[in-house]
């Protein structure tokens, strides 16, 4: 398996979560687009990282520690030079240092500031009958408040992604609403078989979170994703 | 995945003899004469043994004191002893050639107490020793008119096409009443309870393969085998249509369900994912299970979602459309053409004649009525009609009640298309004893009868519905 040596790195440290930059290389090697994200363990190779990729850039909080990154002063957005990447880099690091001393901190992560597209979600996890499912719903409030979501049991076939994303109420924001572009389907639909994919072939995983997902009028590419492991998982 | 432990459960419905244990003697209303009354109405034809350790005799019947004094082989037994001498009636039944047994009592698994756990987990561990199949505990068994085996003295006696399987052996009792009553037959119903050795998905899969069971109505609370289930229904829904009732979707529902059968009740959003994905007809209760089943067996399933009405009352008309296009149906204008070859002969004036149609000044004139409705269904825009009404409407005039029977039933022959009756009981006293032969007269005449506008909406979306998913896929 292409991905063993990221569940065996993971077993070794004896935790059951990937970070971002480790779930995302799983998925691109499993042929799911991603925004990809590199590890930086200083601000000098942050800025050359940076420079590299292409501004504008987003960095992160990488920590296996820190589940919710943006609310606790560990994401930094639409950076657009040197100067901001090397303050944002301290920045990220010092707000981490004082809410969680005790985090283990692999360092920052550097990313590509991705185009506003339409933010969905995809999210699995196990039923104690039925095994392995996926959900589907639109990003941000959609999914909080309203639960505007529809689920699908693993194998999902190209009919049922087709069926989950048609299901939504607000399936129509999906079609191009008051002038946006209307989203892919199709590459939507691939990407949630994808899922199901790997899902089927790594029973290790437990539950896996790609949110958000943006989704663009010929194109979708996960912009932050989380995968949970199994406890005492075999790799 | 786990597989069936036998290869074909045929030896469930062809018994050859057959024991009742645990049948008391003593008073002739006890729960436990349910089986013999059941057995003796539908006429078992095999020899049907009695064993209680009291012995003695049962309406001429010999008693045995325990089933080793049986000088014959037993198939299949009934029990209703108790719980805790359960087990050991496994034992007796060593060297016997018994089959199957079917453990009707309760007080196992679904107490939730060690005691009955230990109990039923006792029971498989003797029946995988003896090789006998367990049915149960804590359910009704088997209902086969072929094989003349029941389990309630009120269900028909003649074969159908409908195959149930049921948890909850209160659910059986009451579907199979209520639909026999509106025409439907069965092939094979099963009430399995706490399923400790043969589950829902044994029974779906013999079902599925069975060539008797035209339509499958399940009521489950709990699996056993999710991936099993899961891949028994995608495959029984690829034969035949199968309709699923889930109980216990709610909090309250699953802890009822746990202490009903034992059973863990799981996710509400997956078992609707999963009736989606395997394309099964999910309904939400009894009433609808029934609905939809009777749809499934009078309804020729029309070729698409356009509907004429035809019926008696204004208001009634306008409910009805109401529920019809609710549900996702057409109710669309009849064209001025074919309102104008009604007129030739009907008074009808205007609207009325539009779609829905209150035929109400006309419906005492049995070959006008025909004669609309070979008009209409001969119109391209509509591709299935509805004839409704209310016989408190007409009451006291039980003649006129009939009479509109009379022009209804005579108007399914003129039809061109398939036809459907709602037919709206009531409990005024005078209406309601002349319900029961109005649907006699209607089932005779092989029609789907509801008893409500919107269960009629409500189960012809349900079966469009899974016909034009199924037409999709293929």
């Amino acid at each position: 398996m292409l991905s063993e040596h990221i569940f065996k790195q993971a077993r070794q440290e004896d935790r059951s979560q990937l970070t971002e930059i480790e779930s995302k290389e799983l998925l691109k090697k499993a042929g799911i687009p991603v925004i990809e994200a590199k590890l930086a363990t200083t601000k000098k190779a942050a800025i050359s990282l940076s420079k590299r990729i292409g501004f504008p850039i987003v960095l992160k909080i990488a920590s296996p520690d820190i589940i919710h990154k943006s609310d606790t002063g560990g994401v930094k957005l639409s950076l657009t030079n040197v100067t901001q990447i090397g303050n944002a880099y301290e920045e990220i690091l010092l707000s981490i240092r004082q809410r969680f001393p005790q985090a283990i901190v692999h360092g920052i992560s550097v990313q590509k500031m991705a185009p506003p597209g339409i933010e969905v979600i995809i999210g699995m996890s196990k039923d104690a009958q039925f095994g392995p499912f996926l959900m589907f719903g639109l990003g941000g409030v959609l999914v909080e408040v309203l639960k505007d979501v529809s689920f699908r049991l693993v194998p999902v076939t190209k009919k049922d992604a087709g069926e989950m994303i048609r299901e939504i109420r607000g399936y129509s924001l999906l079609q191009g609403y008051r002038g946006q572009d209307p989203a892919d389907i199709s590459s939507l639909e691939r990407l949630i078989i994808n899922v199901s994919e790997i899902v089927e072939q790594h029973s290790q995983i437990k539950e896996l979170d790609l949110n958000p997902v943006f989704a663009y009028k010929d194109s979708a590419v996960v912009a932050d994703a989380r995968i949970i492991l199994e406890p005492g998982t075999k790799g | 995945m786990s597989k069936s432990r036998y290869k074909n459960l045929e030896f469930l419905f062809q018994p050859r003899s057959l024991a009742l244990v645990g049948i008391t003697t003593a008073d002739p209303r006890h729960w436990t004469r349910v089986f013999l009354e059941a057995l003796l109405e539908i006429g078992f034809e095999h020899p049907i043994y009695l064993v209680n350790p009291k012995g003695g005799e049962i309406q001429g019947i010999k008693v045995y004191r325990s089933l080793k004094d049986i000088p014959y082989n037993v198939d299949y037994v009934i029990s209703t002893v108790p719980a805790r001498t359960a087990p050991a009636l496994i034992e007796e039944c060593a060297g016997k050639g018994v089959k199957a047994i079917h453990f009707c009592t309760a007080g196992f698994k679904e107490t939730g107490e060690e005691e009955g756990i230990r109990l039923e987990a006792e029971l498989v561990r003797l029946a995988r020793r003896e090789g006998i199949a367990i049915i149960g505990p804590n359910c009704m068994g088997i209902y086969c008119p072929k094989a003349r085996l029941s389990f309630n003295g009120n269900f028909p006696k003649e074969s159908g096409s409908v195959g149930v399987i049921s948890q909850s052996g209160g659910n059986a009792i009451n579907l199979v009443s209520e639909t026999a009553w509106r025409g439907v037959r069965f092939s094979k119903v099963i009430s399995y309870g706490n399923a400790c050795d043969l589950n829902e998905s044994d029974f779906l899969e013999y079902l599925a393969a069975d060539p008797d069971t035209k339509i499958i109505a399940l009521y489950i609370e709990g699996v056993k085998e999710g991936k099993r289930f899961r891949q028994a229904l995608e495959r029984a829904a690829k034969e035949k249509p199968v309709l699923l009732l889930k109980g216990g979707i709610t909090q309250g529902g699953a802890r009822a369900a746990d202490s009903h059968t034992g059973s863990l009740a799981g996710n509400e959003a997956i078992w609707d994912a999963m009736c989606r994905q395997t394309g099964v007809i999910r309904v939400r209760s009894l009433e609808e299970l029934a609905d939809t089943v009777v749809t499934l067996v009078f309804m020729t399933i029309p070729e698409g979602r356009n509907v004429a009405s035809v019926g008696l009352g204004g208001g009634d008309s306008v409910l009805l459309t109401d529920q019809l296009e609710g549900s996702g149906l057409r109710v669309p204008p009849l064209p001025l053409e074919i309102q104008n070859q009604i007129r030739e002969f009907t008074p009808i004036a205007g609207n009325i004649l539009k779609n829905p149609i209150d035929y109400s000044q006309n419906m005492l004139e049995i070959d006008k009525l025909s004669e609309t409705i070979s008009i209409i269904s001969r119109w391209e825009g509509i591709d299935f009609l509805i004839l409704f009404f209310k016989p408190l409407m007409l009451s006291p005039a039980t003649k006129r009640i009939h009479r509109v029977v009379d022009a209804m039933l005579k108007a399914r022959e003129a039809s061109a298309k398939p036809l459907a009756v709602v037919l709206v009981p009531s409990v005024v006293p005078k209406v309601s004893r002349e319900i029961p032969p109005i649907v006699q007269r209607f089932i005779s005449a092989r029609l789907p009868v509801y008893y409500s506008y919107a269960s009629a909406a409500n189960a012809l979306n349900l079966v469009l519905s899974h016909n034009e998913t199924r037409a999709r896929v293929n």
